[in-house]
């Protein structure tokens, strides 16, 4: 009797410690890591450009996971390959969204795969965080599960703009190369509104198919009206190509900028040599470089990875740190929490403030022209540097470039 | 198709098969092989049937995609009547197309049409203002879902064949050989083969338009690569040659046999789904240019020579 | 009105014209041989390219030295792709299956190069493709020059070969009149396979040549394709005078129209020719009239 008493005693401490523990531990099992879905091109001719979200997300992750993670559990970024194609980016976001780990969605990398994910995002509800791809419609759509902390197209030629008019008075004629896309055409259709506005001439203005093989035709053209500033804007291995290429028809221009893209990642300098010196580019910076805490990043990725930190990566790095932030402050790692507490973010990142706001028509934007985050550089010496406005100006421009 | 009663049941199996099966991706695959069968079919009708073999099918199919889409982006038409918006403008658009090329013959046939469908694509590619240019058009309503979308296909596929069929049995099936096997021969026996051959092709662009209009609606986005590219042409061919070139079933086998394992492969990687398409090209046409259909047919005369008397009495063979 | 834009135009495109000659002849030699329309030509030329590039990256050794590499490799494979594949389809499903099987090798190398390489675009290193003598506001890009020179070269071979050897004189017999040609005791089986073989040689080379001045990525074999047939249609098929000067022609005449249309419609230019040629003169400019 006092034996069954005693196993039956057992069985209900047994019960209580199991029921207490299920109870007590927390729903998720320890040390599973939080899942990241993003969609970059790993393949294909853009694949320069998802190179460079992998290696900064994965050193975002890394650090943030050394310092313990979020509440002790780590991040994981997920990649699906898009090709940068806009069919390959919707099946690989449907992917992602279909797996439930899955807690949120970043990156993009082209504005078209940027605005493919968005609308897949808005019907399936998954916060997506925005971090490269620019073209306005982006967030002017109104998508409520959207956010960007990367400035908008048609922020990217402001800084031009503004070297236009306060330094390179002499400029009258434009010739304008976009390639016909949403970000080609995101990024200049504001742009030459502004000409028209301000009196300028454009005297070429040319949308051309991505990747076509050969632009010595067109450049040709351009080089007939002789403009004072041949403004383009396109990818790798575009970008690389029309310089090439009209450095060898002998365009030789007072200024040459193309918009962020192809013209400010490193693989430019590498495909173009020496015919992209003093070639300028107008678009989103990598962060002010007068901060210590980016030039710490830049070192430390230069080291790990060797070669700079450009707009690309530092908009990469600084966006994992966005949704580490976001994840902390969720009220729990449902999708929906997750959106609740990235709409709110508010702090400084290497990237420089992120906050997304709503103003002139755009949704959870992070107003990077009040930030000053865009700017002007231009590579000197196969590097490039930032060279307008004087705040952030890490070099002297180099006007008229040298381009013969 | 010589046994109704084999059809109707087929259709009944159809018709209940996503009530059985409810696994998305495999809905995904029949809906699929329901398109290009239908495609096929319909190509097979002027390809086939006439002789004429079309590289430039993908013009309809895209005029098909981007009309429903453009209504029902800018004018909140319902992709129904966008549907047969798009079917009608693809019959206008073959009529310039036949006459242009119908009096070449063979490969210049061919790579007319080819040439044809790529103006086309180029044109759409640039007219940014009304077809978004390279980015494409999303469409961001919701249509329905999966099993919607099925039987939709379904009802297009079965209505599209029953009208073929019956263009085919008719009159009509014997002068589009006759204009197969010798067009001038048949042209000196009183066929009027220009005629014919637009007519046939118009009916050939009426429902791949409708195919076109569907995949549109299903895929919620297209491009011009998406919809114009010649591998849209291509697969309709293979999906025909597969199965047999020249008969009913032909198409709808091949699509069976084809579609699902092209689409399983391009989930695992997007190259391997126009590979699968080369590769069976290439072994057909070396090993089987006649087709699965014809194959099985003539195996089974081999063994019932009687019943293929019989056969060969009652109709044309074909 | 300014001269210069008129000029660089015309030498651009005779430049990269020279380029589409050879392409050509190699199409249509083997249409005028075998009424075959090879598909997989400008996978060809592909194939062609990428072993200039990996000749360049792996071994680090010149154009020459890829041409020497690729030029019996490329008659061994057009043999091979004739013997093994076409010669069959063509007994059981006469031209139109040699179209078909020709599409879908078309399809099967273009994607199974992507499987293996990538879809990444390469490039030879820009130090070697950029540089370009001016001669009075005028440019000429070294390596297209070459390649210009490679190309003359290469047809002038070409037109030896088929005029003063037995070999290139069976070619053409069998290309005038087939039957006559086997009543003469050509042997037409073997004839095939050497057109076939020579017309792949010469897409190899092409795509040699090529490297330096396009980018190099699985589908580019395409955009070759398209303009060869237009040349190819414009010369007249089956014509190898026509190929050659039609490819210059061409390529002016797409220079030329750039100065005046959209970038966006460059493309259109020669599927409008193509259409416009095959409706009005299908026999081209000096080819035969043959449907």
């Amino acid at each position: 009797m006092r034996i069954r008493l005693l196993r039956a005693a057992c069985m209900a401490a047994l019960l209580c410690v199991l029921f207490l523990n299920a109870w007590a531990a927390p729903p998720e099992a320890k040390g599973e890591p939080i899942l990241i879905g993003t969609i970059q091109p790993m393949s294909g001719p853009y694949a320069a450009f998802g190179v460079k979200f992998y290696q900064a997300y994965n050193m975002a992750a890394d650090e943030i996971n050394a310092a313990g993670g979020i509440k002790g559990r780590p991040i994981q970024i997920v990649f699906e390959d898009s090709q940068d194609k806009m069919d390959l980016a919707q099946t690989a976001t449907r992917k992602l969204v279909e797996n439930p780990k899955i807690v949120a969605l970043m990156g993009g990398r082209l504005s078209g795969a940027g605005l493919a994910i968005a609308q897949v995002a808005e019907r399936e509800h998954i916060p997506y965080l925005v971090d490269h791809p620019s073209a306005d419609v982006i967030t002017k759509s109104g998508f409520h599960w959207t956010c960007r902390l990367n400035p908008a197209s048609s922020f990217n030629s402001v800084p031009l703009q503004r070297f236009l008019k306060d330094y390179a008075k002499d400029i009258k004629t434009v010739a304008v190369l976009y390639e016909n896309s949403v970000y080609g055409k995101g990024v200049t259709e504001p742009f030459k509104t502004w000409l028209g506005q301000n009196g300028y001439q454009i005297v070429v203005s040319e949308l051309y198919p991505p990747l076509s093989l050969d632009y010595r035709d067109l450049l040709n053209k351009v080089k007939a009206q002789n403009p004072d500033l041949l403004f383009l804007a396109g990818n790798i291995p575009d970008s690389a190509l029309i310089i090439r290429q009209s450095h060898e028809l002998g365009l030789t221009p007072k200024m040459i900028s193309g918009a962020g893209a192809g013209f400010s990642i490193n693989e430019f300098i590498e495909q173009a040599g020496d015919a992209a010196n003093t070639v300028f580019s107008t678009g989103p910076w990598s962060g002010n470089p007068k901060d210590p805490k980016v030039q710490a990043f830049a070192e430390k990725f230069y080291k790990r990875f060797g070669h700079y930190p450009k707009e690309h990566e530092a908009e990469g790095y600084a966006a994992v740190y966005v949704m580490a932030d976001a994840l902390r402050r969720a009220k729990s790692l449902s999708r929906s929490d997750i959106h609740d507490a990235l709409v709110a973010t508010d702090m400084q990142t290497t990237f420089g403030p992120v906050k997304f706001e709503t103003f002139d028509g755009y949704t959870n934007q992070n107003n990077g022209l009040k930030n000053g985050q865009v700017v002007l550089s231009q590579w000197q010496n196969r590097r490039l540097y930032n060279v307008w406005p004087p705040d952030v100006s890490e070099a002297k421009p180099i006007y008229p470039g040298i381009y013969k | 198709m010589r046994k109704p009663a084999l059809a109707l049941l087929v259709v009944i199996v159809l018709a209940i098969y996503p009530l059985v099966v409810t696994n998305h991706f495999f809905l995904h695959l029949s809906i699929m092989a329901l398109l290009y069968a239908l495609l096929g079919m319909s190509w097979n009708l002027l390809g086939g049937y006439t002789g004429q073999i079309s590289f430039g099918h993908a013009a309809f199919f895209g005029t098909g995609a981007y009309t429903s889409t453009i209504l029902l982006l800018r004018y909140g038409i319902s992709p129904w009547l966008g549907m047969l918006v798009g079917a009608v403008l693809a019959v206008l658009l073959s009529l310039p197309l036949g006459w242009l090329t119908f009096r070449l013959r063979g490969p210049y046939f061919a790579l007319a049409t080819l040439a044809f469908a790529e103006v086309v694509r180029v044109i759409v590619y640039n007219w940014d203002s009304l077809t978004g240019g390279g980015d494409g058009l999303n469409i961001l309503t919701d249509l329905g879902g999966i099993v919607r979308f099925y039987y939709i296909i379904l009802a297009l596929t079965v209505v599209g064949a029953l009208l073929m069929h019956r263009c085919v049995r008719s009159r009509w099936g014997y002068f589009l050989n006759a204009i197969r096997e010798d067009e001038d021969a048949a042209e000196a026996l009183g066929v009027p083969a220009t005629r014919m051959k637009l007519t046939v092709l118009a009916i050939s662009a009426f429902f791949v338009a409708l195919a076109g209009s569907f995949f549109a609606s299903y895929q919620l986005y297209i491009n011009p690569d998406l919809v114009y590219e010649p591998q849209i042409s291509i697969q309709m061919i293979v999906v025909t040659i597969v199965g047999g070139i020249g008969t009913f079933e032909g198409p709808v086998v091949g699509a069976l046999v084809i579609v699902p394992l092209s689409e399983y492969f391009r989930g695992l990687s997007p190259v391997a789904n126009p590979l699968i398409y080369g590769l069976f090209i290439v072994i057909f046409m070396m090993f089987l240019p006649e087709g699965i259909v014809s194959r099985i047919r003539s195996l089974l005369r081999r063994r019932a020579p009687a019943v293929a008397e019989e056969h060969k009495q009652a109709g044309a063979s074909v | 009105m300014k001269l210069i834009p008129w000029i660089q135009a015309v030498v651009n495109g005779l430049l990269v014209g020279s380029l589409y000659s050879v392409i050509a002849i190699g199409l249509t030699i083997i249409f005028g041989v075998m009424r075959v329309i090879n598909m997989a030509h400008g996978e060809l030329i592909m194939l062609g390219m990428y072993a200039a590039y990996w000749v360049f990256t792996l071994f680090k050794l010149g154009q020459v030295a890829a041409l020497l590499v690729s030029l019996p490799l490329f008659l061994a494979l057009g043999a091979g792709i004739y013997g093994g594949m076409v010669n069959r389809v063509e007994r059981r499903a006469g031209e139109m299956g040699t179209l078909l099987v020709t599409a879908g090798l078309s399809y099967l190398v273009a994607n199974a190069a992507q499987l293996v390489w990538k879809a990444d675009y390469r490039s030879l290193p820009a130090a070697l493709t950029t540089r370009s003598w001016f001669v009075g506001g005028v440019s000429f890009n070294y390596s297209l020059m070459w390649a210009f020179l490679a190309a003359l070269m290469l047809t002038a071979a070409t037109y030896v070969f088929l005029i003063y050897t037995d070999a290139g004189r069976a070619i053409r017999a069998t290309a005038q009149d087939r039957e006559a040609a086997a009543l003469m005791g050509v042997q037409i089986h073997r004839t095939n396979m050497m057109a076939f073989a020579l017309g792949t040689a010469l897409a190899g080379a092409a795509g040699v040549l090529l490297t330096p001045v396009f980018y190099v990525y699985p589908y580019v074999g395409r955009v070759f394709l398209i303009k060869a047939f237009v040349v190819v249609v414009l010369g007249g098929m089956g014509s190898v005078l026509g190929a050659s000067l039609g490819g210059l022609l061409f390529g002016v005449v797409e220079s030329v129209a750039s100065l005046f249309i959209s970038s966006g419609y460059r493309d259109a230019v020669g599927l409008v020719i193509f259409l416009l040629v095959l409706l009005f003169k299908p026999s081209g400019l000096f080819g035969r009239s043959r449907f």
